[in-house]
Order: structure tokens, then sequence, then C-alpha cells
């Protein structure tokens, strides 16, 4: 599995940069940013990207409410969604598998193996 | 009481004397008869003896009547002492005026004052009354009614078990609390009261898991959270304490329960804050691990050696700052059972390995071997290997921290009834006897760990209390100060499987890393 075209939705600025200079560092080409829930759900279907990866706690939209509405509409539903977050608790990664989440990864995450771990869970190596 | 009289006295005297004298007037008549009525003027021969014979017998008669009278009042003054060793206070009646009566007159003074002194000391007492009632209800009432009646009325719950966990006494407290009829709680077993219940808790996943130690715990005091009928529901926290006979062996069992109203409301608060304060740590970090790790992997240009070193130094900091974060984490969700497990068939020896491979580069750094022995026909055990590795690491990591250069840390294992020991051992300086009481409890440090400023939270024996009582397996720890401390826990085994071709292997690496 190679991707190519990531959407981050990060309320943090500067975890968004880090993420961006992660990825491009890694070899993604285009890297879309994201402020909040509501922007991703605006921009989702034109940007129609490899793989969404997504903060779960914004202001007003969080993450999940996020995520559901993407799985529900379909012009967004088949992309896969990696939620991205601090809540690290077994029942919040239940919560976002519910969610029609593809994978869940924890932050603080390791920058060089970022992209590694996208794809472990593009190729359906894991949840987490 | 007998009023004292004299008459009786005087007529037995007066008879003794009268009787003597009476004999005496007959005889010297008698010898006046003898004198003046013999043939020849003379006394006669029968005369004679008539008169020794009247007069001897009559002497004999007076002296056993005046002996008969003595020795009966004698056993009347010996009855009266009598009396007395019995705790009455006779007096006696006085005949007389003679010795004994003056003796029987003594003994009623003695009697008197005996009464008196009785009745002082009793005044005495009841004057300070109070301070005796305080002393008696510091000293456990010796009257069974008494005692049932204090323990009924305690507002704690109280429920006492024999030495096999069957319920003897349990009083109105506990069957208000858990609602049960007081029928449905006498003589049955304590398991059986928690199964009652069972469906009502919050956490019986939990209360299961901690139940078997509750119970089991001969040689130490336990705790038990029950939480009934929802978040609203009232909460009892268990105290089981054993006790033992003079031989140490186990009698009963006292369990109290303290209802606790608002404690969960705090519980649940506490949770919140925690996980709010980790996730706000979390983000931060995240943006500096992710900066420091690109400048580190070149995303930022080559860097010299120098600056390797120095965001090596940060690196590893900030994964130590987030694993205590993480344990903080791992606790709360441990200590309200909301952790998952998944237990399977697994190879504690391999475990056992990979988690000495973890610590090996801090061993490494500590200049400390870590030996692992482990008998060749070790069991598996049921376990969440994961979870598994996660204690060992913590013990290990422990076992390191504690131990000088050059000295070495021993992972031992060894299967009994079922049951696989786990035993990780130092060398170190120990830990003192009240520390070890409080290691598994969540932020605490041996005195040790905090004079010697090591890292951790004090989180990492908690953890392992938990992961291992999940498992329903026990841990705890034997120390000598000096001489260094061994950790064990114990793991169910998996009944008659044993693993000869991973422990072969494992035995093989472990003696490489040796």
């Amino acid at each position: 599995v190679i991707f190519t075209k990531v959407l981050v939705v990060e309320d943090d600025p500067d975890i968004r940069k880090v993420i961006r200079m992660s990825l491009r560092f890694q070899g993604v080409t285009e890297i879309v940013l994201a402020e909040s829930g509501e922007e991703c759900i605006a921009i989702a279907a034109d940007v129609n990207p490899d793989v969404i990866l997504m903060d779960v706690m914004m202001p007003s939209m969080d993450g999940y409410a996020a995520c559901r509405r993407l799985k529900a509409a379909s012009s967004t539903s088949h992309i896969p969604v990696i939620f991205l977050t601090a809540k690290a608790q077994q029942f919040e990664r239940q919560l976002g598998l519910q969610a029609g989440a593809a994978g869940y990864l924890i932050k603080p995450f390791d920058p060089m193996t970022l992209y590694d771990e996208i794809r472990r869970v593009l190729i359906g190596g894991g949840a987490e | 009481v007998k009023t004292p009289s004299r008459s009786g006295a005087y007529r037995e005297a007066v008879l003794v004397f009268g009787l003597t004298a009476v004999a005496l007037v007959v005889s010297s008549l008698l010898f006046q008869l003898w004198l003046s009525s013999g043939p020849s003027g003379g006394p006669g021969p029968v005369w004679g003896t008539v008169f020794a014979m009247l007069s001897g017998g009559l002497i004999l008669l007076a002296g056993a009547l005046y002996v008969r009278l003595v020795s009966k009042r004698v056993r009347h003054l010996l009855r009266g002492f009598e009396a007395i060793r019995s705790g009455e206070y006779p007096l006696l009646l006085v005949e007389g005026d003679d010795d004994i009566s003056r003796l029987v007159v003594g003994f009623n003074q003695m009697v008197e004052e005996l009464r008196s002194r009785h009745e002082r000391l009793t005044e005495l007492v009841e004057a300070r009354e109070p301070g005796l009632d305080r002393i008696s209800r510091t000293t456990p009432p010796r009257d069974g009614a008494q005692l049932g009646s204090l323990l009924e009325k305690s507002s704690e719950g109280l429920i006492v078990t024999d030495r096999d966990g069957r319920i003897v006494l349990v009083n109105e407290q506990v069957s208000e609390i858990l609602g049960l009829p007081r029928s449905a709680l006498a003589q049955v077993e304590l398991s059986a009261l928690v199964e009652q219940v069972r469906h009502r808790l919050l956490n019986p996943w939990r209360v299961e898991q901690q139940l078997g130690d509750f119970l089991r715990g001969a040689h130490e005091p336990g705790d038990m959270v029950l939480e009934l009928d929802g978040p609203e529901g009232p909460t009892l926290r268990l105290y089981s304490a054993p006790v033992r006979g003079s031989d140490g062996q186990l009698l009963a069992r006292i369990v109290t329960s303290i209802e606790r109203g608002n404690e969960r409301e705090v519980d649940r608060l506490k949770t919140e804050f925690l996980s709010t304060i980790s996730h706000e740590l979390r983000t931060p970090l995240t943006s500096v691990k992710g900066a420091l790790g690109l400048i580190h992997g070149g995303a930022a240009g080559t860097i010299t050696a120098d600056t390797r070193e120095l965001l090596e130094i940060a690196s590893s900091n900030i994964d130590r700052l987030i694993n205590v974060i993480n344990n903080i984490l791992d606790v709360l969700t441990l200590e309200r059972g909301q952790a998952t497990f998944r237990l399977s068939s697994m190879s504690l020896a391999e475990c056992i390995t990979r988690a000495v491979e973890l610590v090996g580069e801090q061993a490494g750094r500590a200049s400390v071997t870590v030996e692992t022995r482990l008998p060749t026909d070790l069991a598996r055990v049921r376990g969440d290997a994961r979870r598994v590795e996660q204690v060992l690491v913590n013990l290990l990591t422990n076992a390191l921290k504690f131990s000088a250069q050059g000295q070495k840390v021993v992972v031992g294992a060894s299967a009994n009834d079922g049951t696989v020991t786990v035993s990780v051992q130092d060398f170190g300086k120990g830990i003192s006897k009240e520390a070890v009481g409080r290691l598994f409890q969540k932020f605490e440090h041996s005195e040790e760990a905090l004079t010697r400023r090591t890292q951790g939270a004090g989180l990492g024996l908690a953890i392992c209390r938990h992961v291992v009582e999940a498992h329903g397996g026990r841990i705890w720890v034997e120390s000598t100060e000096g001489v260094g401390s061994t950790f064990f826990f114990t793991l169910p085994a998996e009944p008659g499987v044993v693993d000869p071709i991973s422990l072969r292997r494992t035995a093989e690496r472990a003696g490489g890393l040796a």
C-alpha cells in the first residue's frame, strides 16, 4: 500500500507542523491541513485523500463525530480515517473504532515511524 | 441475726453446780449416817460402799454435763466462722458471762466490724461508678448478650466468619446496606453473600478477582470494594482481618464495612481530572517529541555528533515523562476494572526472556547482570502476555534500580499445585518492614527509593498488583534490609501443559544473556 495524499485534521498548530514535516520527510507528496472537524467535512470530498489522519479532542465537533459524518456520506465513506490522539484509554479506542475508524494511533508518536504506522493500519496490520 | 440472751447459759450453769452441790450435801448426810449407825457405834461396811459409789457417780454426772455444755457452745462459735466464710455476717447468742461467752462477744464485735467495712467499701465503689463504667467500656464485655447488642448497635457493618469463611455473626447495618434480610445472611459463606449481590455490582469482574485473596489471605488483612446498584448506589468498602489463636491458627475472620457516600463521586472526578491532565500533558509532549525526533532523524538537515547526543538525552527524558503519564492512566483503568485482559495459554519462559531483553539496555548501563534460572519443564500459564510482560519489566526495572554496580538480578520460576510462581531477586539494600506493607499502593515508594531519588512515580508496583490479581494471582515481596529483596507473583498454570520446545529455546537465549 502506497499512499501519497493525506488530509490531516488537527487543532494544535505545532502538532500540525510536526505531522506535516514528518510525512513529507517520509515521502508523502500531498498533505492537506484542516483545523477542525467541520473544516474536514467541508473539504474531504473535494480533496479525496488516500487517508484522513484525525485528532479526537477538538473544539465544537470532536473527531468521533466528524468520523461518523464522513462515514455516513457516500462521497467520503470510502476514505479510511485513522485517529491520532492523546486519548489513550481502552474505552476511547473502542469509541474510535465504533465511529468507523480504520485505526487508532496514540500521541505522542515517533515522527520517524509515523508513515509506517499509517501504512500498517491501512494494510490491516492492526488497529493500534 | 440472733438476739443475745443470758437465760439458757444460767440455767445450765445452775443445773451443773446445783447437782454438784446436791451430791456434796447427800454424801455428807450419808457420811454422818454412817458415823452414827454402827452396832458398836462405828460405821457399817455397806453404808460406806453406798456412800462412795453415790458421791462418785454424782460428780461424774456433773462433769459430763459441763463438758457437753462447753463443747456445744464451741460448736456454735465454729458454725459462726463457717457462715462468715460463706459471705454472711452472723451475730451469735451470748450465753452467760464466762470465757466462752466473752469469746462469742468478741466474735460478734468482729462480725460487726467486718460488716461496716464492707458497707464503707461498697459506698466508695458506688461513688466512683462513672469511672468504673468507662473502664468496663474499654475492656471487652464478658457477657455474651451485652457483646451482641454492642455489635448490633454499631454504625459500621460487621460480619464475623469462622475459619472456613462461613458467616457466624452479622449485624443490622450489613443487612440494611445490602438490602438483604438477616435470614439470607446467617450461616452462609462470605462468597455466597457476594454472589447474592453479584447482579447489582458495578464491577463484578473485579470483585471476583479480589474475593479469592480477600478470603484466602489468612495472614494478612485485605480490603475489597463493592459498588452496588449503578453510579448512584451505595459503595461498601470491606476490610477483612484474620483472628488468630495464641498458636497462630486462624480462628475466625472479622469483616467490617464502611459505607461510602460521595467517595465514588470523588473517585470519578479524580479519574476525570487525571485523564484531562494526562491529555493536556500529552499534547505539548507530542510537539516536543515530534520536533526532536525530526531533527534527530535528519528531517531538518545533518546534525553533529554532539547535537545528536543532546537530542538523545532530551528524547529519552521525554519518553520517561510519557511513561509516567501512561502509568497513571494505566493504574486508573486497572483500578476501575476497565482494563480488558486477553487471557490465553502463553509461554511464561518466552515472556521472561522478552522482558529480560527489554531491560537489557538498562542493565548494561547499570553494570548489573540479569540471570534467568528456569526449570526445563515449566508449565505454560494462562495470561495476557502483554500484561505479564509489563509486570516482569516493572519488577526487573525496580530490581535494576536498587542494584549496585557489579551485582546481579535473578529471575526464577517454579510450578506447584496448578500455580506458577515467578521470582525477581535483587541483592540491593532491601526494604524496611514498614515500607513493605505499603509498597503495592499507588504513589508509594520504599524510603530507599526516595532517598536515592530514583525515578518513577511509584505506580509500577500498583500496576503489577492489579495485573497479577486480574489473573487470579498473588504478588508479594520478601525483603531483608542489607541483603536484598525478592518479589514473587503467581499465575495460574495451564493444566498439564508443558512447553519444552519454547523452554529449551528460552533457556539457551537466557543463558546467552546471563
